[in-house]
């Protein structure tokens, strides 16, 4: 997928954002609506305008930085190396940028889930230790060790030292059962 | 005022109070170094431990404890981008691109220094400006208010993530964003699709955990190796050259350390506008803006001192009229009265010693944290060099964990990954993750604002009101200030170069 379709997607996606604010925004009381719907209504204007902006200049262009307009900061060359940004400079090994990005959202999915149904220290455990192996930083021996020193630092901290009341999770019920 | 200032300060110099300081000062910095947990869960957890001692110990652990909050907060910003309060969130700007360059260190010792000499400049300014302060206080109302939130927002067109149009709408998103939840003007509820969860809105504490922490981990990642590689970039700083970057910019110290005390002395602020203000102005004065967003040590210098000195200008409306000028000061409010203390006019006046006392703590909490923070700051610039499979796991438990314990709601924790993954996709396609917190932040102070000035003064408060119409011709003022210095930059230049030619 080109970067300008991607960003055509993203840009597609805000302005129906903002589309549902307005029109939900109708259904308040004036004094309710004062302000969403004017801010929604600017940010529809703008968005238009950088979808318009967006496909009208060459796909190397699409990233303006705001201080080159304001300071007089001089753009850098289109031959110079840029800084780049997440998901295009990656570390060898670790396969395509789609894959790693996959697996970065899918281990934010599947911690949070973990500590839906685990509760937060079962499911750092588990996430922590699961990350060293399968990373293969460390041995199994170390992995455990390091995963349960850290687990119990965050327990007696957050649980003991400032006296959080943990979640148990979804699943607490059927291992209290059994 | 001689007498108050030198009981103020006896009454603190005994072992116990200077114990308590130097606990409240570490549980501080360490709390402020977890993400989520920034100064008001610090002193809420504190509370149940000030019963029983005298005043000035239980002062100096709670003002100690709420000093070394806002340093820690500051550290996590630069060495891992990661705001540990919204008030830290000027300081990701340029401290973490010194981090990258192997400056830490430096950026550290700076940052330590600023917080220093602001905390100082902004003690002595309160302690100097009581009786002025005052009346001014009294003057302004909701529409002055309004213009400062607007001032605030209008100042993001200076942030240099991402294009002009991504930063407004950035803003705007985040701005609706901070809509969600029940309206405080009519008590509708906005956005909630029926949630009962989403009745009480998004915590910026968590979304501001799942923007910056969860995303910049995602991106660590994806990019693979750790923040700072030390086999290219070594750490090429020390605390002193921090140290000395402050003393050189002692004028930006003095006028950002104003700015501080001046936004602490606003009730209902805080210290997220003046943190951002103040990194706006070092731009705008700054004869080499180019170089801010890059790491530039004064990207660093303005934020800390005005954090610093925003401490001291809390106190003013905290202590004279009960209203508290931040929200940790709400809770230092709810200490206060447990104590005896009575806040009121009268504080200013009978019991100006313990007024004075409290400005002596902020100094010496500002001394130890300073001390602390230079002996620690080489230790601390370690931490980035650390391999990514060891700081993704670890970052992300402590996020995590940190946004279930803000508010202790499970549903904290899934806003925080729904919020790590926007804002990963968001420094992906360039919109500025900055300008979504600040619209955020400020959001609210508009709306409220607004309404409070069309409610007592009418439509046409701009007009009726002479001070807001000068606030307003300012915020116009400092928006078109820099587009037009480009236009005209433009003009010269090609009549310059035809001359020349």
């Amino acid at each position: 997928m080109s970067r300008r379709l991607q960003e055509n997607i993203v840009a597609a996606v805000i302005l129906f954002i903002l589309l549902g604010v307005i029109y939900l925004s109708w259904g308040y009381g004036p004094r309710a609506r004062m302000v969403p719907i004017p801010v929604a209504a600017f940010g529809v204007i703008m968005m238009v305008i950088q979808i318009i902006w967006q496909n009208l200049r060459p796909a190397e262009e699409l990233h303006v930085d705001l201080l080159e307009v304001l300071a007089k900061r001089e753009k850098a060359p289109a031959s110079m190396p840029k800084e780049k940004r997440p998901g295009e400079k990656r570390a060898a090994g670790r396969g395509p940028s789609w894959r790693a990005e996959a697996i970065a959202y899918g281990m934010v999915v599947l911690f949070t889930v973990m500590i839906y149904l685990a509760g937060p220290i079962p499911a750092i455990f588990v996430f922590t230790g699961g990350y060293f192996l399968l990373s293969r930083h460390y041995t199994w021996g170390r992995a455990l060790v390091y995963t349960a020193i850290f687990t119990a630092v965050i327990y007696l901290l957050f649980a003991v030292a400032l006296d959080v009341q943990l979640y148990h999770g979804l699943l607490e019920p059927i291992f209290s059962q059994s | 005022m001689i007498d108050a200032i030198i009981t103020g300060l006896v009454v603190l110099l005994t072992p116990q109070a200077l114990l308590f300081l130097f606990i409240g000062v570490i549980y501080g910095l360490v709390v402020g170094i977890l993400p989520g947990l920034g100064g008001i869960v610090a002193l809420a957890l504190l509370l149940p431990f000030t019963y029983g001692f005298p005043v000035p110990p239980t002062l100096m652990l709670l003002l100690g404890a709420h000093i070394g909050t806002i340093w820690g907060s500051s550290v996590t910003s630069i060495l891992f981008n990661v705001p540990g309060a919204a008030k830290s969130l000027a300081l990701c700007f340029d401290g973490y691109p010194m981090t990258q360059q192997g400056k830490a260190t430096r950026a550290l010792g700076a940052s330590a220094m600023a917080a220093l000499l602001g905390g100082l400049v902004g003690a002595v300014f309160l302690a100097v400006s009581i009786p002025v302060v005052r009346p001014i206080m009294l003057f302004l109302g909701p529409s002055e208010y309004l213009m400062m939130a607007i001032w605030g927002l209008t100042i993001i067109a200076t942030f240099s993530e991402g294009s002009l149009l991504k930063g407004m709408v950035s803003a705007v998103l985040g701005v609706l964003a901070a809509f969600i939840g029940t309206d405080i003007v009519t008590g509708t509820p906005r956005f909630t699709f029926g949630s009962e969860y989403l009745m009480d809105g998004i915590s910026f504490a968590v979304a501001m955990i799942g923007m910056f922490a969860v995303a910049e981990m995602m991106k660590l990642y994806v990019k693979g190796g750790s923040i700072v590689d030390r086999s290219v970039t070594h750490e090429n700083s020390t605390v002193m050259e921090g140290v000395k970057d402050v003393f050189r910019h002692w004028w930006l110290v003095v006028r950002s350390s104003v700015l501080g005390l001046w936004i602490g002395v606003l009730p209902g602020i805080g210290a997220s506008v003046g943190g951002i203000a103040a990194y706006a102005q070092a731009v705008q004065t700054s004869k080499t803006p180019e170089r801010f967003g890059k790491g530039a040590v004064e990207g660093v210098i303005a934020p800390d001192a005005t954090l610093g000195a925003n401490e001291g200008g809390g106190l003013m409306p905290t202590l004279a009229f009960g209203i508290p000028g931040g929200e940790g000061m709400a809770i230092l409010l709810v200490a206060f009265i447990s104590m005896g203390i009575t806040p009121g006019p009268e504080m200013l006046s009978k019991h100006l010693d313990l007024v004075f006392t409290m400005v002596w703590i902020i100094v010496l909490a500002n001394v130890l944290v300073t001390l602390i923070g230079l002996a620690a700051a080489p230790y601390f610039a370690r931490l980035p060099a650390m391999h990514p499979n060891i700081m993704v796991p670890l970052v992300l438990s402590v996020c995590f964990i940190g946004a279930f314990a803000a508010h202790s709601r499970i549903e904290d924790v899934v806003v925080a990954a729904v919020f790590g993954m926007l804002g990963y996709l968001m420094e992906k396609y360039h919109y500025s993750r900055a300008n979504f917190v600040i619209g955020m932040v400020l959001a609210t102070m508009i709306e409220r604002n607004l309404h409070l000035s069309l409610t007592l003064y009418g439509s046409n408060f701009l007009f009726t009101r002479p001070v807001t119409l000068a606030m307003f011709i300012f915020v116009i003022f400092t928006t078109a200030m820099p587009f037009v210095r480009n236009w005209w930059s433009k003009r010269v230049r090609p009549a310059a170069g035809g001359r020349a030619s």
